[in-house]
């Protein structure tokens, strides 16, 4: 499969009427990490949840493509089969659905009739990838999320990323409420996936996990709009300067 | 709706049912007075007036019917009976269980072969008719199962019934009596199916219980009449000292249906859970009457009921735990939930609690809402079709009552209805 280019175009997004995402334009190839920052409540989860089609949002002006197909006209399950994973920032908990009999059921989601995964070759990808980030094999039969603490839910959606193996991930503050044990280990997934048929949105609120998935290209987001891009060293100029500095300094500038 | 003018022609019982004893006769021409006055069960989420069940079905001969191969196929058992249209059409039972004493029996031949053992219990446990459906079943039963199990006595193969009803019959009056010999085990489970068909079918069913000291019954029941149909069901059990009925109802089928079922913990140590799943579509209405009467101290009981909503369909749910006076040191409990899959859908689960003695223990939780839409969402974020994840939602939901059931046969006919209904 060739080389995966998300493009969001001008974008506009309000909820209950309200606007959150006020012309947010943005491009992730496969073999970037794209990492958003911003202070709480500048529409950065807004832009993970549109992208994902999350049924509360409205767009009201502007695009999303991948690979130049019209993300917007596709629903939720189909944007997942074209490659699309969002790691969610608070994961839902499902009763009764186990962990491993979902997954499974997804992975054949995506490869569609009379290509199901074999039961074997299943459960070999699904313990490595376990094992891989550190993981107990008994929460493959434990309910989905259900009763987790909030850093196995989050190694629990990088579990499920490499298991779907998407062509462009956005990763919610996948990095919140981890020690920095669990940030290297959810790192070590997402870095595993890396190659040019992988890209990443990574939507952080620190500079921690930076560390450890190193961005191409850093954006800051304020006020529903991306205020300020550059590479790594904006990351690090955020951390000392606080964003106290990018609410004077930069919203000024672009209002 | 009707009046008991409606009621004449059928007054001709004794030449109806000539080769019946007197005492099965007498036993239905008095059922049949106390139909003439007594209302359809009524239920204030489920009112029946202008529903006016055709009466004169009850008049037509049901004649036998062959059962399809594939419906035959859900009781395959070394135990089991089949009924098509009221008579016995296919049966079977192993033989060291007819050594043991066990008998496996229509209900018509039973009150003459077994006499002796049904007379004391048949119509006991169930008692006066408290509705017109429960008193025109008592009067006008077509035929079901008698089940015997000797004294400590235990079967492992489970006893299937099957009642079908094909697409010409407009009625079906299926009755059943169990009787759980002391320290007797075994597992029972009664199945209704009908042919789809554009005409209506009037569904009168009962089933008695008695579980004497130290047995044990795991009593399943699976329903799965036509979406024409309107279902009356009686369940009604009796548990002695230390003994147990585990009741696991399916109700999926109908266009109506309401059901009581009540279980009386008579003497100390006794036990019943009662488990039911049930799941409407379209415009089904659904109303269940759960009771459980602890009247004696040291009982259990737990009433657990799942119900899942599509459509227009509406539910309602009443559980009953009844503690009476002198009941100390008993314990009930009760858990209602319900889910439903769209705006027009519509569920009500009540428990209640009637406690007349203060040194007792008393649980209850209800709870009824619409599916979680960003759970969907989540789901669907991972590809999953909405269907699909509806599908895996729905069985997340039902999981932990249906994946209990003890009978794997049970579990998977129950999640073989839930697909369908998914489906439909």
């Amino acid at each position: 499969m060739s080389k995966p280019v998300l493009e969001i175009k001008d974008l506009h997004v309000e909820i209950d009427h309200k606007p959150i995402l006020k012309g947010v334009n943005l491009t992730v190839q496969g073999g970037e990490v794209h990492a958003v920052m911003g202070p709480n409540g500048t529409g950065k989860t807004s832009l993970a949840q549109t992208l994902m089609g999350h049924p509360n949002y409205t767009v009201t002006q502007g695009q999303i493509l991948l690979d130049g197909e019209d993300v917007l006209a596709m629903k939720t399950d189909a944007r997942a089969r074209a490659g699309l994973f969002l790691a969610m920032q608070y994961p839902s908990e499902i009763s009764g659905v186990t962990t491993a009999n979902f997954l499974r059921t997804a992975i054949n989601a995506r490869r569609g009739e009379g290509n199901q995964i074999p039961l074997k070759e299943f459960r070999d990808k699904l313990d490595a990838a376990m094992k891989f980030l550190e993981m107990d094999t008994k929460f493959a039969n434990r309910y989905l999320n259900e009763g987790f603490s909030g850093g196995e839910k989050k190694r629990n959606e990088i579990l499920q990323m490499m298991m779907l193996e998407p062509r462009i991930a956005i990763l919610d503050e996948i990095d919140s409420g981890l020690d920095i044990d669990a940030i290297k280990v959810v790192s070590k997934g997402v870095n595993s996936l890396a190659g040019p048929n992988f890209g990443v949105l990574l939507i952080t609120h620190y500079q921690r996990i930076l560390s450890y998935v190193k961005p191409d290209v850093v954006h800051i987001m304020m006020d529903g709009r991306i205020v300020k891009s550059g590479d790594y060293q904006l990351a690090e100029e955020l951390e000392s300067k606080g964003y106290e500095w990018v609410r004077t300094a930069l919203l000024d500038q672009v209002q | 709706m009707t009046t008991s003018t409606d009621f004449e022609w059928l007054d001709n019982l004794e030449e109806l049912r000539q080769s019946e004893p007197a005492w099965v006769v007498a036993m239905r021409k008095q059922a049949l007075e106390a139909a003439k006055d007594l209302p359809w069960p009524e239920r204030s989420k489920t009112p029946l007036r202008g529903r006016h069940a055709d009466l004169s079905v009850l008049k037509d001969p049901l004649l036998p019917t062959a059962i399809p191969a594939s419906v035959l196929a859900t009781v395959q058992s070394d135990a089991y009976l089949a009924f098509g249209n009221g008579h016995l059409q296919e049966q079977a039972l192993p033989p060291e269980a007819l050594r043991q004493g066990i008998i496996v029996s229509a209900l018509s031949r039973a009150i003459v072969e077994h006499q002796n053992r049904i007379q004391p219990v048949f119509g006991h446990v169930i008692g006066q008719p408290a509705s017109r459906a429960d008193a025109l079943n008592g009067a006008l039963w077509d035929d079901g199962a008698f089940i015997y199990i000797p004294d400590n006595v235990t079967l492992k193969t489970p006893i299937l019934i099957l009642h079908y009803a094909d697409s010409q019959a407009r009625r079906l009056i299926p009755r059943s009596l169990i009787i759980m010999g002391v320290n007797s085990h075994a597992t029972i489970i009664e199945r209704y199916v009908s042919a789809s068909s554009d005409e209506r079918l009037l569904f009168l069913g009962a089933v008695e219980i008695s579980a004497q000291d130290g047995a044990s019954v795991h009593y399943g029941s699976l329903q799965n009449l036509s979406a024409r149909s309107d279902v009356f069901m009686r369940r009604q059990g009796h548990v002695y000292r230390d003994a147990r009925i585990d009741w696991s109802i399916g109700e999926f089928g109908g266009d109506i249906t309401i059901a009581s079922d009540d279980t009386e913990l008579l003497n100390p140590g006794a036990h019943s859970t009662h488990t039911m799943v049930f799941f409407g579509a379209d415009k089904q209405r659904q109303d269940f009457d759960t009771r459980i009467t602890h009247s004696s101290p040291h009982t259990t009981s737990h009433i657990i009921a799942k119900g899942v909503m599509k459509d227009k369909a509406r539910s309602a749910f009443n559980g009953v735990t009844d503690i009476k006076p002198g009941a100390v040191q008993s314990d009930g409990r009760q858990k209602e939930q319900t889910l439903m899959l769209s705006d027009d859908a519509h569920a009500d689960a009540v428990p209640s609690l009637l406690i007349n003695e203060n040194d007792v223990f008393a649980a209850h939780s209800a709870s009824t809402g619409p599916i979680d839409k960003v759970a969907l969402f989540y789901l669907m974020a991972r590809g999953l079709s909405e269907k699909e994840a509806i599908r895996l939602f729905v069985h997340g939901f039902l999981a932990p009552v249906v994946d209990a059931i003890p009978s794997d046969l049970l579990r998977n006919a129950v999640w073989d209805s839930v697909e369908r209904k998914l489906d439909q």
